[in-house]
């Protein structure tokens, strides 16, 4: 695909490079959430101690085994409310279901899970974009999801009309 | 994938072997996440598929989502084992209970009273379930609008933070000029980069595999309502 052809690229399957780079950014932002959270538990812990309470669990404990939450927490909610990250927003990335819509909250937490089973097969879930006919990764498969690009600043007024219409009172 | 695990497992373990059971033990745990995940994915479709469901608030707006919390707990079904062992208990008081009751609505019957009873919750009932149909077209309402909301959020807050930045007048000028142009170029940059990159990468893996070369990367059906 040449530059010259970025224009006709609009609602068709992403390939893995530019997915990567969305990927490798979404996990910078939320390594920093977990960084900047870390600090406020250690700094919680420590105003406890010096408050003389001595807590019963060791909150360092508590917050790792909330990190695993965190980054679905940010997944989830980004896939099922706007169908982008800030890394797929940055790279011109959708993701989508088979509706043409962001993908349900169900969806998004089987697309998160689906993750760590692609990253856990030795990351061959994730690079199999490149092979795959309808360049989709193995949670993409899982859920039934699509990554498409989307240049556009706004999503397109399909979604939006979608939306309105749901929106709009029946009685 | 999961018997091979299993028979995997029941081998006596060699210490030396350690790199194969680790092998096997992320291969079994692969397969299995695979083999739920479809289970789970197939149970959605179903969900998905029923016209018959009704949902009366956001989370049950989202057959998706029910159908997931249904597949994942097995408290049901450990529920009814309880049940049944309380049944078993308190079999005396209920046998007497239903008696009672039988008796009650025997009586009610031929004295008239059963009657006039329906007559009196009928228009309970009705209006009952008049609320409940207004709370599913609420519920479903206000899900999307909710949703509505937050793409409305996400993708203008960049308009937003623009225009904030845009009250100093040299400022603002500095904005458009410097951010909107550089930045906005870099991202088209990168972006226009990132897609050369993708066809070039998937072209050199085809011609590895053998595979043909493909043009205009594909573009995802919608399914038809």
């Amino acid at each position: 695909m040449r530059k010259d052809d970025f224009h006709v690229l609009q609602d068709r399957a992403a390939g893995f490079v530019t997915r990567m780079f969305a990927f490798i950014i979404d996990l910078a932002i939320v390594a920093a959430i977990v960084a900047i959270g870390g600090g406020v538990s250690t700094l919680i812990d420590a105003a406890l101690q010096g408050m003389g309470l001595q807590p019963t669990v060791d909150m360092t404990v508590i917050y790792v085994w909330m990190i695993p939450f965190i980054f679905g927490a940010y997944y989830t909610m980004f896939w099922s409310l706007t169908g982008r990250t800030v890394g797929k927003w940055f790279m011109g990335l959708r993701v989508i279901g088979r509706d043409g819509l962001p993908p349900s909250i169900g969806r998004s937490i089987i697309r998160f899970l689906g993750y760590g089973v692609s990253a856990l097969a030795f990351w061959i879930g994730y690079v199999w974009v490149i092979i795959d006919d309808e360049r989709r990764a193995w949670h993409d498969h899982f859920a039934r999801t699509h990554v498409v690009y989307d240049y556009a600043r706004h999503p397109s007024g399909e979604i939006y009309d979608t939306y309105r219409r749901r929106a709009e009172p029946t009685d | 994938m999961t018997s091979q695990r299993t028979d995997a497992s029941q081998e006596p373990v060699d210490p030396g072997d350690a790199h194969k059971t680790i092998v096997r033990l992320v291969v079994g745990g692969i397969g299995e996440g695979i083999d739920r995940l479809m289970t789970l994915s197939r149970a959605l479709d179903e969900a998905d598929s029923d016209p018959d469901s009704t949902q009366i608030s956001p989370i049950h707006a989202d057959p998706t989502l029910m159908a997931m919390v249904g597949w994942i707990s097995e408290l049901p079904r450990q529920a009814r084992q309880i049940a049944n062992s309380a049944s078993k208990m308190t079999y005396p008081i209920t046998r007497a209970a239903g008696v009672a009751w039988d008796t009650g609505a025997f009586v009610a019957k031929t004295t008239g009273i059963a009657g006039f009873v329906e007559g009196l919750t009928e228009p309970l009932l009705t209006a009952i379930a008049e609320e409940r149909e207004r709370l599913t077209s609420v519920g479903t309402g206000e899900y999307a609008r909710g949703r509505l909301l937050a793409v409305q959020v996400f993708e203008q807050s960049v308009d937003g933070i623009m225009g904030y930045l845009g009250t100093s007048e040299e400022l603002g000028e500095l904005v458009r000029e410097q951010t909107l142009g550089i930045t906005g170029s870099a991202v088209r940059e990168i972006r226009e980069t990132g897609a050369a990159a993708d066809g070039l990468t998937e072209g050199v893996f085809r011609r590895l595999l053998g595979r043909e070369k493909r043009g205009i990367p594909p573009m995802p059906v919608p399914r038809t309502e």
